[in-house]
């Protein structure tokens, strides 16, 4: 596993050299693109600041996928045993989804006010599509002859949904997940531009305008780095519960 | 006869989709013994599949009755009389060999349970309890199933083509292991298969079936003796017996049209 992170891991430390290099040798100024060095040194003297910031981030975008993803589930269970739901519901849903989130959120913030409310709000919206999309399919992608077999054993409806249907869509649950995850936590950030105290998206919009340029590549990185992590987490998360996996 | 345990009495079954209509099965009728191993034989599309699921109450019939212990076959179901094999094993990936065994007494609510640990001793897989089905091979996911099926004690064991998936040792080994499962029970089986020496093998009877529509060409009783013993398939009765149920197979005009 690690052997697979060489090959990457040796290309960005190429990367990061040549540009260490040419920006040297070609005197790049610090306010448009600052160096690698400059930019840790950064990390190291501001790194509690951009954490702290990153964490009121992480709390919107979680209540965000949790909210999300309960009501995605909610719909999608409905969907299966109401047609008229299931005729409804997919329509609307990606009109919802369409609407590109940096209009989205000032309608919320008319909405919610201007506390945490409508970036959790943005982030629910941005994680419910594609669990409403994947959890659809996925309880629903179940052989003809399991359903066979639960009639024959005299299954409830409820007994199919929980032993058969649930169980047989959680592959379908983790690839929506992995999608899920890193937008909650860039929607939830983006949400922050328009008007917050706090959080990744308000630091990158105040250094910015303040044309502290290392900082904000310094805030990036971090960004970067965490949704790679709560990415691999998901993944993790999915072995550990999905041991039945086919190898192929 | 007795009682019989299964009565299928001009029993048809016509699939329509949208304007097209396809009659599966036309005014069959026949009748199963308790205790009697009864084979289905027909080429692909004679209906025998869809005969099994009339039986089993999973789709209902277009005109005829079917009665299953006296009763409608959906009494029958919910009574919990039939165990069924497919094709597939249709195992449940996500559970283990044990757990896939006991999953019909933890759904709907049998009325003589046995115990799952002993089904798999019997089907031979006592150590393999905690694998996965995919880490089984084809042979072993099928004896599973069929574990499964035996676990509410059903009187009536309904088997699609169970071994069709299988290579032909297997298949074979497969069968024998059935027979004997079967002498130490006193279950019906209605067995389905496009196989005319499996059928002579390993039934009292069999019911060949012809195609479009699905109709009764012959209803056969397999004289051989019990046991069967695997060098029985080397002997002229046994070819007899299936040169005389083949007689009555009628071939697909499309494909005798260019023979001679």
């Amino acid at each position: 596993m690690a052997r697979d992170w060489l090959l990457p891991g040796g290309v960005i430390a190429a990367l990061v050299l040549a540009w260490e290099v040419l920006g040297r040798v070609f005197a790049l100024p610090d306010y448009i693109v600052p160096l690698p060095g400059v930019i840790g040194a950064e990390l190291v003297k501001k790194g509690g600041m951009i954490l702290s910031n990153l964490w009121v981030t992480l709390l919107e975008a979680l209540g965000g996928f949790l909210l999300g993803n309960l009501v995605a589930l909610g719909l999608a269970v409905t969907s299966i045993y109401s047609p008229m739901v299931d005729r409804i519901v997919m329509p609307f849903a990606l009109a919802v989804r369409s609407i590109p989130v940096v209009a989205l959120t000032p309608l919320l913030i008319l909405l919610l006010g201007v506390d945490w409310k409508p970036k959790v709000a943005v982030a629910a919206l941005v994680v419910f599509f594609p669990t409403l999309v994947n959890m659809a399919i996925g309880l629903r992608a179940v052989d003809a002859r399991a359903f066979e077999l639960m009639h024959v054993l005299n299954a409830s409806r409820w007994q199919v949904l929980c032993r058969l249907r649930f169980p047989s869509s959680v592959p379908y649950f983790f690839a929506a997940l992995k999608v899920a995850v890193p937008s909650a936590v860039l929607g939830a950030a983006v949400a922050e531009w328009i008007n917050a105290g706090a959080g990744i998206g308000y630091l990158i919009i105040i250094a910015t305008f303040q044309f502290q340029t290392p900082l904000l590549y310094a805030t990036m990185v971090v960004v970067c780095v965490t949704t790679m992590i709560l990415y691999w987490s998901v993944g993790l998360l999915e072995r550990w519960l999905v041991p039945w996996r086919e190898e192929r | 006869m007795g009682r019989a345990l299964v009565e299928v009495d001009a029993v048809s079954r016509v699939f329509t989709s949208g304007t097209a209509r396809h009659t599966a099965l036309e005014d069959v009728s026949f009748q199963v013994a308790p205790g009697e191993f009864v084979a289905l034989l027909g080429p692909s599309g004679c209906g025998k599949s869809t005969l099994l699921r009339l039986i089993a109450d999973i789709i209902p019939p277009t005109s005829g009755r079917l009665t299953v212990a006296g009763d409608s076959p959906e009494a029958a179901r919910r009574a919990g009389l039939f165990g069924i094999v497919f094709q597939e094993s249709v195992l449940f990936p996500w559970l283990t060999a044990l757990a896939n065994v006991e999953l019909p007494l933890k759904v709907g609510r049998p009325a003589r349970p046995r115990d799952p640990r002993e089904l798999l001793e019997l089907v031979g897989l006592r150590e393999f309890a905690g694998y996965y089905p995919q880490q089984l091979s084809g042979g072993m996911r099928q004896r599973v199933a069929l574990a499964r099926a035996l676990v509410t004690d059903p009187q009536l064991l309904l088997m699609d083509e169970p071994f069709a998936a299988l290579d032909e040792i297997t298949r074979e080994a497969m069968g024998n292991w059935l027979l004997s499962v079967w002498g130490q029970t006193e279950k019906t089986v209605l067995f389905v298969t496009h196989s005319v020496p499996e059928a002579v093998y390993l039934a009292d009877r069999v019911v060949v079936l012809s195609p479009a529509p699905g109709r009764i060409a012959a209803v056969l009783p397999i004289a051989l003796p019990r046991p069967r013993r695997p060098d029985l398939k080397d002997t002229l009765p046994f070819f007899e017996q299936a040169a005389a149920v083949r007689r009555h197979l009628s071939l697909r005009e499309d494909v005798t049209a260019g023979l001679a």
